[in-house]
């Protein structure tokens, strides 16, 4: 598919490529909400605020609301809470499921891996297009 | 609820209110055994078909992982196969056969 057509997009990290779905306007509104809710599950004395908060924890926190909200395929199986060898124990009942709550905590350093490769795509696809140059995405 | 799932009104039934929720599983399996193609009975909290999810799955899998899946629910679903078969084997219930696997039209009378 032409890239100015495509969906998705693909970023790669240690060794495992994630697909995800290309945010729409609505990415800054929705994934500020979606943070929220996730620092207010984390931490519900908070309440989702972002007052009084570190800077690492606000961002770990958008980081769990991209995956969350736009990945869409993955060749690791840990963004649906399970280590790749445990794929026996898949529940083939349930349908697969991205909750930070689920991560392994040992996969903390790839969220963060995950959301800076994320963020810089998508900053590639908010660029405005340059009638002189490469357009937006390329 | 039973009698009209069981296609008929049964005069003696006790009224909805009076089944326990195991009785009243117990009607609605009964039901879909009877008439799978008509009733599906999901026990417990399982809303969508193991089939749905697997789909599911192999949707957000990518690369070797999902070969890897691929070949474990080809495993799965043919252990699963097995399993029922087996348990068709010991006897147990059926549509239209008795516990022992008789029709049951050839059963005696008395």
């Amino acid at each position: 598919m032409p890239e100015p057509l495509a969906d998705r997009f693909d970023v790669a990290s240690n060794g495992a490529t994630y697909t995800f779905r290309i945010p729409t306007i609505r990415y800054d509104i929705e994934l500020g909400y979606r943070s929220a809710e996730i620092r207010n599950k984390a931490y519900p004395d908070g309440m989702g605020s972002m007052g009084g908060l570190d800077l690492q924890a606000l961002q770990f926190s958008r980081y769990c609301a991209m995956l969350e909200l736009y990945l869409l395929k993955a060749t690791t199986l840990w963004p649906y809470g399970f280590a790749d060898d445990d794929l026996t124990k898949v529940d083939l009942n349930a349908p697969p499921k991205v909750s930070f709550e689920n991560f392994p905590v040992d996969r903390s350093e790839d969220v963060w891996t995950v959301g800076q490769a994320f963020e810089t795509e998508v900053a590639r696809f908010r660029r405005r297009r340059d009638p002189n140059g490469a357009p937006a995405g390329a | 609820m039973a009698s009209v799932v069981q296609g008929h009104r049964n005069p003696f039934g006790k009224p909805l209110a009076d089944h326990t929720v195991s009785e009243l599983d117990f009607v609605l399996e009964m039901a879909s055994l009877d008439e799978p193609d008509r009733w599906s009975f999901v026990r417990g909290t399982r809303s969508a078909s193991q089939t749905t999810a697997m789909a599911r799955w192999s949707d957000v899998l990518a690369g070797g992982l999902f070969s890897r899946f691929i070949a474990h629910t080809g495993i799965t679903k043919g252990l699963a196969a097995v399993t029922a078969w087996r348990r068709r084997q010991g006897g147990g219930l059926q549509p239209g056969l008795t516990r022992g696997g008789k029709p049951i039209d050839a059963r005696d009378p008395d």
